[in-house]
This record gives C-alpha cells, structure tokens and sequence, in this order.
C-alpha cells in the first residue's frame, strides 16, 4: 500500500474505534436507527446526520430492568444505551417494524423518550406493489413528521441529491467488496469490517469520497503476512465486536465475503428513478433487498451468499447467531443444509454484542481453520 | 516415533505417550492455578508410565482449554480436531463423537480417513457439562459415583425446565423441598443433562457411529438418559473416554507434516 492509502486506511481505523470522537466534529443533527429498513435518504434530505447505531462494548446497566435478560442481547443494549442517556447527543431515532425485540424496545422507548423525536416505520415483510405503495405512503408520513417536528422542508430536490449521493456510496462500497472478492485487493477481517461498518456511521459524502481514493490508490504488498489466511464469509444479522474480527485475523481468517444487515445487503441494490415518484423508488429499492432472515426470502438470501462464496474461493462460512435471536436459531439448520449441498462448509457460532468467551470463541474460529484449511 | 498428547482440559490434565501407533505411557492429574507446572508434572508421570527418558519424545502436541499454556508443545491443536482424530483411532467406525467434559460439551463429526467436517459446542450455559451434574451431586450431599448410580433405579419422569446450571440447582432445591426421592431427582438431573447435550448433537445431524468419550461417558445414569434421548442403543464408549483428545493429539503430532 502506498502512504496515502496506508493514511487512509489508519483514519478509517481511528474512527471506527472512537466513533464518538468523529461524531462530535458532525455539524448536523444527527438522528439515529437501529436496522437496515430505515431509509437514511429522507434523514440527510433534512440535512441531518443517518446515524446507524450500534451496539457498544459496555456491560448492560439499566436495560434489563425494562426487558429480560433472556431476550436478544444486541436489542437490551440498544435500549440500554437509549435509557442510560449515551445516545442523548441525537435529535431522535426511528425505528422500523423489524423484529419482536426491537418493536419491543420501540414501544419502551416511546414511552420514555421525554419529547426527543421518534418514529416507527410499520415496514412490511414482503415486497408486492400493494406493499411497495404502502411503505411509500409510510416513507412520506415519515418526512412530513421530519419536516413538523424539526421545522424543516424536505424538497424533491433534496431526496434526490439523497439518493444520488447513497448510490455513489453504494456503489463504491460494493467495489470495494468486488476487489475483495477478487482477490486484488487484500486485507484483514478487521480492517474490512471497520471500513464497511463506517458506511452508516460516517458523512456519505466524505466516507465516498475517502474509500474511492482507498480503492484507487491501493497497490498490494507482496509481503503482506495474513497467517494461514483461509478465505471465509461471516453471515447472520448483527455482528459488530471488533473483537471477533480481530480474532479471526489472529486465527488466520481472512473475511473474503460477508453476509451481515450492515454489510453487504446494506449495499446490494441500488435506487432506481420511477415514474410513480421517488418514495416509490426508495420503497422498492429497499423491499426488494437481500433480507434479513426476519424478514424471510431466504432463498434470495442463501443465492447471492453461495454466489460470493463462489467467485472469492471462500472455503468456509461463519455463521454468527446473536443469543436468543430465534429468526436466526430458526434458519440455521435451513442455510447450513444449503450450504452443505453446495459443498460449502459452515459454522455456527452464538454469541451476544460483545464477546464475553473469549476463549471458546479462539477454539471455536481455530477448529473451524484447522477443519477447512490445510494446517492439519 | 515417539510422541506425546496433552489434553489441558478445564478440569484435568491428560497426558497420552505414543510409540508409533501403541500407547507406551499415559497419566491424569486434576489442574491447578500453576497450569505449567501441573503439565509438567503430568507428562513427567506419563513418561514415568512409558519407562522412557524424557528426551526420547520426538513431538509433542497440546490441545484442550489450555492448550497455549505449554511453551514445549511443538504443535497447538483444538480439543475438536484431536477429539475427532482420537475417537477415530479408538474405533474407525465412529462418525459422531461426542465429548462431554467438566466445562463444554461438543459434537464433532468426522469422516472416513477421521478428519472432522463438523462440529458443534454447547454455547448458552455449564447445564449440558460435567460439572453440572457434580454440582447437582453437591446440592444433594451424594458423591458423584453413588449419583449417576442412583438415576438407574428411576422410571420417574420429572422435567427440568431450567436453561442454566444455576436455575437447575433452584429446582433441584425445590425437589428436595418437596421431599422428591433422591434416585428420581437424580434421573431428572441426568434426563436434563441429556436433552441438552442431544439437542446440541443434533445440530450435527447424527451420523453413526456414535461415540461418547470426555469424562461423563464414566456416568452411567448420563449415557443411559442420552440413550434413551436418542432412541439409540449402540452408543461406542472407549476403554478410556478421558484420554481420547490426549491420543488424538499425540497422533497428529506424528501425522502433522513438517514445513
């Protein structure tokens, strides 16, 4: 890598570490989501801030006293964070009709929220045009409340300088993803997770901008040690622990692939013009993308991973079930037996948003290396 | 060529010295918080067993919780590979092992040459390991032995609902409370130990022949609830279910290619 990448790649890390530290800099509003179906277009044609939220490291301080602690760990924490006052430096959050945890924390959160804004996007599950009509509706409710609450107007101009800018982002992040792929463009587990979870955190405008010139400037080395480095993909719904990647770089896999809500199927799919409107065309757009196991479609889902597992040589599938997620206990069994078929070995490994068995996680990543590479 | 296996489980410590194929020495002894030296000691003992020097072993291997503790080993291998290659070697007809040990339970499926192709852990909770049922044991003042015994003169059918070891030992106190006899509360500590390691067998998708080695295939109230779990009568046990992973070790340290 020549020095500027190098530079770039080290910001990208920096701020993937304290993201608190960039956000301070943004001079927006900034107004936060929990799940891929919250369209961050009609935020920023407010001239906010989309800020994906994610789960943090910390221990769970008051979250469990409104939910179980048996309940989906990463939905506790993002409760947690709303009720302990961490996210007050937002203007509001929506969220959207994803799961039974989060539409509990929804609910919870409505009720305790004060009088910050918040909003709930009743997102259908599957995409039919009743449906597309529907969520289109419910997408323009979402800007009119936008626009009263902040007093604010969101012009058709905007939505479509919005839109224009989250497909360039798109499109840079999906070449990313391609060169990966390839093979022409080599990096850790963790630095491509901390480069593709910047998408929804960063400024559209300045990640675009930052990971082009990554991309244009990267020029591989050929010393570049990567251990045993077998290729694998990373699937399942949220897996955000630095400390993962981390350990699977130590383990010697390099993540060639992934099949995450923030990873990949929040890139996949780009807005089209329509003629029936531009809420029509963020509704389809974002309907008609690879689904979460929440929302079903699995074989879409299992289609384009068994496809990117293909083109990138990937020996191996890391399956990541977040604790008491049953969308996920409930589709394992179906996408390893797919997976098995086509020969692709896989792997499933439960943890919550952090990473508290450190060593069960070692043993588990080092005998799924030692079962599809070549050390033994 | 001369090898040796070391099993650094959570518990205990195994050690397994072979000459080519043939166990030629082997030693066990409980862990304690200066894990180095109670492997030294082991493998000491187990070289003590082969009647060989200490320099005759040409490759050593680790595998087990504490597999990186042991600065000598010339290889660092996972209880699950070595599990895999050791049932294997106990009998080649085994195509799910299942080890069931003081801290983790796992499901490891292996193919025809024994490598593995699968494998599954129990991940939320201690209930589907050994030291549940010791603690299970403990709330009930029975020593371990005189437990699992105890099961196998049950035919009582109580459920444990309890997802967690800790929750588990609140019902067996209910139990107690409720002057539940002592050989049913037993059963149902082992029936629940049983599903929960069957369900997480299952993730596998059993394939026999089916194997249980780890030091819960010692308990016979444990296999037989497994059994009945399963609905499957031929359960494979080793001679030695302890020192499975320690052989499994010891084999591919002499197996493992150099470079």
């Amino acid at each position: 890598m020549i020095d500027n990448c190098s530079a770039i790649l080290d910001e990208f890390r920096t701020i993937r570490k304290t993201p608190e530290t960039y956000l301070k800099n943004i001079d927006k509003p900034i107004i936060g989501y929990f799940e891929t179906y919250v369209p961050e277009e009609i935020i920023a044609a407010a001239n906010m801030h989309p800020l994906r939220i994610s789960p943090d490291n910390a221990p769970i301080t008051i979250g469990n006293s409104k939910i179980e602690s048996f309940a989906c760990p990463v939905s506790i924490n993002f409760l947690d964070q709303l009720l302990s006052g961490k996210l007050s430096f937002l203007q509001g959050v929506i969220f959207s009709r994803y799961c039974d945890s989060m539409r509990g924390v929804a609910d919870i959160w409505q009720e305790n929220r004060g009088k910050s804004f918040y909003h709930f996007i009743p997102y259908p599950t599957i995409a039919t045009s009743e449906s597309i009509n529907f969520l289109s509706d419910e997408l323009e409710k979402l800007a009119e409340h936008i626009s009263d609450y902040f007093n604010t107007k969101i012009s058709e101009e905007a939505i479509t300088e919005a839109i224009r800018i989250s497909n360039k982002k798109r499109l840079a992040v999906l070449k990313f993803y391609d060169l990966v792929k390839k093979g022409e463009l080599l990096i850790s587990s963790s630095d491509f997770f901390a480069i593709v979870s910047l998408a929804t955190i960063m400024d559209s405008i300045e990640y675009t901008e930052k990971l082009e010139r990554f991309i244009d400037q990267y020029e591989p080395v050929s010393n570049q040690n990567f251990g045993s480095n077998i290729k694998v993909a990373v699937s399942g719904i949220m897996l955000e622990s630095m400390q993962f990647f981390e350990t699977m770089d130590k383990v010697g896999l390099r993540m060639t692939v992934d099949d995450l809500m923030f990873g990949s199927r929040a890139f996949k799919g780009l807005i089209s013009k329509e003629k029936a409107g531009l809420y029509q065309a963020i509704a389809k757009r974002y309907l008609n993308k690879v689904p979460c196991s929440v929302k079903g479609n699995l074989d879409l889902r299992i289609d384009e991973l068994v496809n990117d597992c293909r083109e990138s040589g990937t020996k191996g599938v890391i399956f990541y079930i977040v604790t008491f997620c049953d969308s996920e206990e409930a589709e394992y069994p179906i996408l390893k037996k797919r997976l098995l078929e086509k020969k692709i070995p896989v792997i499933a490994i439960e943890g919550g948003y952090r990473i508290s068995s450190t060593g069960q996680l070692l043993t588990r990543l080092e005998a799924f290396a030692e079962q599809i590479g070549e050390r033994l | 060529m001369i090898s040796a296996g070391i099993d650094v489980g959570s518990k205990n410590i195994k050690v397994v010295i072979l000459d080519g194929d043939k166990i030629i020495g082997k030693a066990i002894q409980t862990g304690s918080d200066d894990q180095e030296k109670s492997i030294e000691e082991t493998l000491n003992s187990a070289v003590k067993d082969a009647k060989i020097e200490r320099s005759a072993i040409e490759k050593i291997a680790t595998t087990g919780i504490g597999r990186k503790v042991f600065k000598e080993a010339d290889y660092v291998i996972t209880d699950v590979t070595a599990g895999g290659r050791g049932i294997f070697e106990c009998d080649n007809a085994v195509r799910t092992g299942i080890d069931v040990g003081a801290e983790e339970s796992k499901a490891i499926k292996v193919n025809q040459v024994g490598k593995v192709t699968d494998s599954a852990v129990n991940e939320k909770c201690a209930a589907g390991s050994g030291s549940f049922v010791e603690s299970m044991a403990r709330a009930l003042g029975i020593d371990m032995k005189a437990f699992a015994e105890l099961a196998l003169s049950s035919d009582a059918k109580i459920p444990m609902n309890a997802q967690c070891a800790v929750f588990a030992e609140s019902e067996v106190v209910s139990l107690i409370a409720q002057n539940t006899p002592q050989k049913d509360i037993s059963k149902a500590v082992h029936d629940s130990i049983a599903s929960r390691v069957s369900s997480m067998v299952r993730r596998v998708k059993l394939e026999p022949r089916i194997a249980i080695f780890g030091g819960l295939a010692y308990n016979p109230g444990f296999v037989s609830a497994f059994k009945k779990n399963l609905e499957i009568e031929d359960i494979f046990i080793p001679e030695e279910p302890l020192f499975v992973s320690a052989l499994g070790a010891a084999l591919l340290a002499q197996e493992k290619k150099e470079g």
